[in-house]
């Protein structure tokens, strides 16, 4: 039979942002693919090195449109690091919350579009309504559904509303609620398990040598999470457990997210109940005129897997010399040809979805 | 820098870091890092502790592909990043590598020139370095010998221009705006046909892309 | 009716002939001894198709010996322009952050589909092009060759900074200032990103264009 190159994208339902799948296709299988990306590259590492950090700051929020807490926290705890200041613990546990009620929002967006993208629109419905939730919880703490802009070198801007407490305390009993109501919607299909059961499977030793991180190592065996292996903020004193897979297939990337938001609910609670009194600023800092001259890098785990940024501050200027920006994202796209091979055309939403991309951190 | 054989900081001292590695860290680990990584003369110049789970080493950059090798079958499994970064006097290719099970970080720094970038490409020892090598190759212009498919990746194909390197210049909109208005307040004033070229040719043209999608000239030391 | 019977020439037959001369019309046998058979199914379906050519032809010149015209486009004109402002097809093309919050319009708490707003993956069937990121040099010929993909008529909202002005990336090599230096925009939506309340307004003002305007007809290059 011929075979012919086939174009998934840039602008298709499955991709979830601008990328191009490029497969070449015998009949219905997959011999090879090829991943064009880049259409919506800013050059944010180029702006970084014109800008003052502040005035950076915000820019952190549209890296990646899904899950933004997370890369403006970590793009503070770089500097942070770069700077030798400590956050107060009140700011640490509220970076906590906000990061892990991030990755319950993050994982919603992914499970409602896993689902939409097989046929299952039911899930998308359900899981961007219980996002809503967690956005309103959002909008009290910082004022905005998402680009937040609320973590501060030093701090976060704010502290607590004083109905926040138990509004989330409610929203994560409402997640715990739900949790089973996904497993029975998707969980117990019998199509949703055909449609995801040994597609896409990618294998350990593959996965670590092409540079999978995050719930994609997870789904395929590895037990490893940033927050484990370098604990930042005051992740070493809470308790949560880190699922993985077995297969690293569909399934198991299912499975290993569904899980990681029920442990995300339980560290929101844990860390509002936990959390001390205090400032929420470091006391008596200010940025200083000249950022020293020394080199950082600092991992956090994303909802996608180990973002990271590398610093270079250079002793002359308050503006970044290098900011390279480690997106998990844009290894998991490039590296979705090289397990493609022999899956069929209707496996590429699941395969494709399995990945979670967020194209403004692929392509910065 | 580039090979030089430079007195070797072995690990043994432990005298750059502040603090010597916290008992039941990664300590004995990345003391017998230090050692693997000191017995290779000439090739690794500088290696030592930086901080709790962080090392640095200072690599020849025609020996990268072996130290790689080296640190990957020593237990760094995960190459989290490779970018560059563009000194004035040099380019420094970085390449981030993880270890899962011992959990340290081994920053690798290989100086190559700036006016012909060129280092051996790491994808035989992870496969996943291809896509950090497209991308450098993109932004910085270094050349991976041995990338299987060193193309551009976050670019349009048909550009020649390498924005991280220093040399390209990038005008805000604001500062596009103040020019065109100065330039033009210029050619009012100066009101005689010869009047304007006297800033021209100086510089080159600071703009990064001209909106229909030509790219600027590239600055100098970009291949 | 209204708007496409304007350009024809009020007398002129669809086929150019004269009244008379429908083909498949005849006085009776064309040669001795030839049958009057009934003509088959082909024919009958070719002729009821110029028959219906016919009648609008006719109906439209008659319309043109009196004068109605501007009265009929009066009644005909919102009437299609309900039938387009109350079923909007937005393109299901999501550039950036602001296509989370479109992607929220469509989801219970919002419902766009209540406005009759739904979003389709093809272009050849849209009417709305919403431009809700920053447009880079890359993506310039894709978000092109989507609104030529487009049919007439169309419309297109620039949602959030980045599509109205470049947004916050004034300093970038790679990002076009403002999605109108590509396609003519017809609601501007500021923010960063807009609530997805304002782009649930920019719909109902996008309806009030529609019924305001009409319906609209020809290539508009900005």
């Amino acid at each position: 039979m011929t075979q012919m190159w086939i174009n998934m994208g840039p602008q298709h339902p499955s991709t979830h942002g601008l990328w191009d799948l490029l497969v070449r296709v015998d009949g219905e299988t997959i011999m090879e693919a090829q991943t064009k990306i880049g259409y919506l590259h800013r050059g944010v590492e180029k702006i970084a090195e014109n800008r003052t950090i502040e005035k950076f700051l915000p820019l952190n929020d549209r890296l990646c449109y899904v899950a933004n807490s997370s890369w403006t926290t970590l793009f503070t705890m770089a500097v942070e690091d770069l700077l030798e200041v400590t956050p107060p613990e009140r700011a640490q546990y509220i970076r906590v919350v906000v990061l892990e009620l991030q990755r319950i929002a993050s994982h919603l967006v992914w499970l409602g579009a896993y689902g939409a993208d097989m046929g299952l629109l039911t899930m998308i419905l359900w899981g961007w309504r219980d996002r809503e939730i967690i956005l309103d919880l959002f909008s009290l703490l910082t004022g905005a559904r998402i680009m937040h802009n609320f973590p501060r070198v030093g701090g976060v801007r704010n502290d607590l509303p004083p109905t926040f407490k138990d509004r989330a305390l409610k929203a994560m009993d409402y997640m715990d609620q739900r949790i089973p109501e996904y497993e029975d919607l998707c969980g117990r299909s019998e199509l949703f398990a055909m449609r995801t059961r040994g597609i896409g499977v990618l294998p350990l030793e593959k996965a670590i040598s092409l540079g999978c991180t995050g719930p994609m190592l997870r789904a395929s065996g590895l037990e490893q999470d940033v927050r484990k292996e370098e604990p930042y903020l005051v992740y070493d004193r809470l308790d949560f457990n880190v699922p993985t897979g077995q297969n690293g297939d569909g399934w198991d990337r299912y499975t290993v997210r569904l899980e990681e938001i029920r442990q995300s609910a339980s560290l929101v609670r844990q860390a509002l109940n936990n959390m001390p009194e205090g400032d929420v600023m470091a006391p008596g800092f200010k940025m200083p005129k000249v950022l020293p001259a020394k080199t950082i890098y600092r991992r956090a785990e994303d909802p996608r897997g180990e973002g990271a940024i590398y610093l270079v501050g250079d002793g002359k200027t308050n503006r970044p010399y290098r900011l390279k920006i480690r997106s998990p994202t844009y290894v998991h796209l490039l590296a979705i040809p090289f397990y493609i091979k022999g899956a069929r055309m209707s496996d590429v939403p699941v395969i494709m979805g399995g990945a979670d991309p967020c194209m403004a951190e692929v392509d910065r | 820098m580039m090979g030089t054989a430079a007195t070797q900081k072995a690990g043994e001292e432990n005298g750059s870091a502040g603090a010597p590695p916290a008992a039941g860290g990664p300590g004995g680990f990345q003391q017998r890092v230090l050692g693997e990584l000191g017995r290779l003369q000439g090739t690794v110049t500088e290696s030592s502790v930086t901080g709790p789970r962080r090392m640095l080493a200072k690599v020849a950059p025609d020996k990268i592909v072996e130290v790689c090798r080296l640190l990957r079958d020593a237990g760094f499994e995960h190459l989290s990043a490779l970018t560059c970064v563009d000194y004035d006097s040099e380019l420094q290719v970085i390449y981030l590598l993880w270890s899962y099970k011992d959990r340290c970080l081994i920053e690798l720094r290989a100086a190559i020139s700036g006016a012909e970038p060129k280092i051996a490409s790491v994808t035989s020892v992870w496969t996943g370095a291809e896509f950090h090598e497209r991308e450098a190759y993109d932004m910085f212009g270094v050349v991976f010998e041995g990338c299987p498919n060193l193309k551009r990746v976050l670019l349009p194909d048909e550009w020649s221009v390498f924005p991280l390197r220093k040399s390209f210049k990038v005008e805000s909109i604001h500062e596009k705006r103040k020019r065109i208005e100065a330039e033009k307040a210029k050619a009012a004033k100066a009101a005689a046909p010869a009047a304007a070229p006297a800033s021209e040719p100086a510089q080159p043209p600071k703009q990064g892309g001209t909106p229909d999608g030509a790219p600027a000239p590239k600055g100098g030391g970009a291949p | 009716m209204g708007s496409e019977g304007e350009g024809r020439d009020a007398g002129a037959r669809p086929d150019g002939a004269a009244p008379d001369e429908r083909p498949g019309a005849r006085d009776g046998p064309a040669e001795p001894g030839e049958e009057c058979v009934p003509p088959g199914p082909s024919v009958i379906l070719a002729s009821l198709d110029e028959l219906v050519d016919g009648l609008v032809g006719l109906v439209d010149w008659g319309i043109g010996l009196v004068s109605v015209k501007p009265l009929v486009n009066r009644i005909a004109r919102p009437i299609f322009g309900w039938s387009q402002r109350a079923s909007i097809f937005a393109l299901h093309s999501g550039l950036a952050c602001c296509a989370m919050e479109m992607g929220v319009v469509g989801m219970p708490r919002l419902d766009s589909e209540r406005l009759g707003v739904a979003w389709f993956s093809s272009p050849r069937r849209c009417d709305l092009f919403l431009v809700n990121g920053w447009i880079t040099k890359k993506t310039r010929p894709v978000l092109m060759t989507l609104y030529e993909q487009m049919p007439e008529p169309k419309w297109v909202i620039a949602m959030g900074e980045c599509a109205i002005s470049g947004g916050p990336w004034h300093d970038s090599y790679n990002v076009i200032f403002g999605a109108d230096e590509l396609l003519p925009v017809d609601i501007y939506i500021p923010g960063c990103p807009p609530r997805p309340e304002a782009l649930l307004d920019a719909l109902w003002k996008l309806q009030k264009k529609i019924a305001r305007e009409g319906t609209r007809s020809g290539l508009r290059l900005g």
